[in-house]
């Protein structure tokens, strides 16, 4: 009864879903790193202005 | 409030959690538990996770809705957030209903969108509002404005959903010439116990996704305070 | 006391366009050339899918150019300051949006005046045609719902850096159900017809978008508007 055809067009659905979930971690990851990016900088500010 | 979040069990770990026993838990019953559809087969397979992100997108756009009607009533700028956070989510989760619908028209219709279906159509008209709610917020200045401006379009997607409901259906006659029944629309036991495992996956993931999400925006704003006090003591 | 404000209002609108006359000549050309597109699109001498698409074409047409309305509806308060004096006026918010879905829809009516007989002359006369008094009812009710939501959605547009091209953005989806509607009414009534109730619950669709959206217009603008 399963056509192969069907089977291809179900396993995309599903691949679908886990990539979009994948690519959120993927973005949530480089806004962590612009937060990391940007607190370095303000580190570097305050350590700037204590020396001074 | 408690900011620090380490291994003590916050709402965004908890709701990860509970997503990840029921993920797995919904696409072991979908492929090893619940019998082939009599009519669709093996195909219908797609239903048990397209119609839970579609309907978990309508839930966000509906959280969405209602914090901007709050955040009208009370001003409170947090509310703001909590308003574009999810109409953001439901745009991504809505993104992914269009397509894996478009894959259950080719598998049960034979074409890539079919304009019979009124709950496609109903669902295209809403993801085109919510894509200009994305338009109004990006060319809006950050800010008190861009906030209840954003509020306000997001309400008025409350009036759209309904008149887009109606309005599709009473349209028939002009998008397909045939009445369209649902195949899909009786489900006995089995089905709608895999179907409601599924639902409630995909709604923590959502919920995970979200609190997540909220928290990433709260740090984004006390980044920008700390980075405007450290160079304003210079 | 909040009548005499929105028939000064009202008339404020209706005074400078007379004399300035930018907006509704603009609209008449508008339409007329897009009639004409519309009928070289369909192919000229015998157009492809006859009155149905005809009539089709005419809700997007009228749509569009309902847009160059709105697109200039806070213009010309913004350009000559006039919007701080009607704001530091002790009137109600609300009121300021009535009055400019009032002019909105007196500018669409007085448009339309011109572009339904181009219409008749474009594609109507020979051949079948729409039921007229369905057409002009349609026609009034979508008028009804575009002013009272179009002026809404501008005062959004206005806040935006691109603010021309925003407002077709903010404002299509919502004519996708309205037009769908109107189609479905006017249509439905070129033979083979439909049943008249059939026309009249697609009819009373159109007024009820019309209330649902007077409705939140009423409701939203005073968050529109600046303090």
């Amino acid at each position: 009864m399963i056509r192969e055809t069907y089977v291809h067009y179900v396993a995309a659905v599903y691949a679908l879903a886990w990539l979009v979930t994948l690519a959120y971690v993927v973005i949530l990851n480089s806004k962590l790193g612009r937060l990391e990016r940007e607190l370095d900088e303000i580190a570097g500010l305050l350590e700037a202005k204590a020396d001074g | 409030m408690n900011t620090t979040s380490g291994a003590r069990l916050d709402r965004a770990t908890s709701a990860a959690l509970v997503a990840a026993v029921l993920m797995p838990v919904a696409l072991g019953l979908i492929f090893f538990y619940v019998p082939n559809d009599v009519d669709q087969g093996f195909s219908q397979r797609i239903f048990y996770f397209h119609v839970p992100i579609a309907m978990t997108t309508y839930a966000l756009f509906a959280w969405g809705a209602l914090n901007a009607a709050r955040y009208l009533w009370t001003g409170d700028m947090g509310l703001d957030l909590r308003s574009y956070v999810p109409m953001h989510l439901g745009v991504i989760f809505g993104t992914l209903t269009l397509v894996t619908g478009s894959i259950w028209a080719k598998v049960s219709w034979g074409t890539w969108w079919y304009w019979g279906s009124t709950e496609l159509n109903t669902f295209l008209i809403i993801f085109l509002f919510y894509c200009a709610y994305f338009m109004l917020r990006f060319s809006v200045e950050p800010g008190e404005r861009r906030a209840r401006y954003s509020a306000v379009y997001a309400l008025l997607g409350v009036g759209l959903i309904p008149i887009s409901v109606l309005a599709v259906h009473l349209g028939q006659d002009v998008i397909h010439p045939v009445t369209f029944t649902d195949r899909g629309a009786n489900m006995d036991g089995t089905m709608l116990f895999t179907f409601l495992m599924a639902l409630a996956a995909m709604l923590s993931l959502a919920v995970a996704m979200y609190l997540v999400e909220l928290r990433g925006k709260r740090l984004d704003e006390q980044v920008t305070r700390l980075r405007r006090l450290a160079e304003g003591t210079r | 006391m909040s009548r005499r404000a929105l028939v000064a209002l009202v008339r404020k609108d209706l005074v400078l366009e007379l004399r300035g006359s930018e907006v509704v000549l603009a609209m008449v050309a508008f339409v007329v050339a897009s009639f004409v597109l519309f009928r070289f699109g369909l192919g000229g001498g015998r157009p492809a899918g006859g009155t149905r698409a005809a009539t089709g074409m005419l809700w997007v047409a009228i749509v569009f150019t309902a847009m160059l309305a709105l697109t200039r509806s806070f213009a010309r308060e913004r350009e000559h300051g006039i919007w701080d004096g009607l704001l530091a006026a002790p009137i109600d918010r609300a009121l300021l949006w009535l009055a400019r879905a009032c002019s909105t829809c007196i500018f669409l009516v007085a448009v339309q005046v011109v572009a339904l007989p181009a219409f008749w002359l474009f594609f109507l006369q020979d051949g079948p045609a729409p039921d007229y008094g369905v057409l002009v009812a349609a026609v009034l009710l979508a008028d009804v719902g575009i002013a009272a939501l179009g002026s809404l959605v501008a005062g959004l547009a206005s806040a935006g850096r691109a603010r021309e091209v925003l407002l077709p953005v903010l404002f299509l989806p919502f004519a996708i159900p309205l037009v769908l509607g109107a189609v479905s009414a006017t249509t439905g009534t070129i033979s083979p017809q439909t049943s008249g109730l059939h026309t009249l619950e697609r009819l009373g669709y159109l007024g009820l978008y019309d209330t649902v959206f007077v409705l939140f217009g009423w409701g939203l603008f005073e968050f529109v508007v600046e303090d």
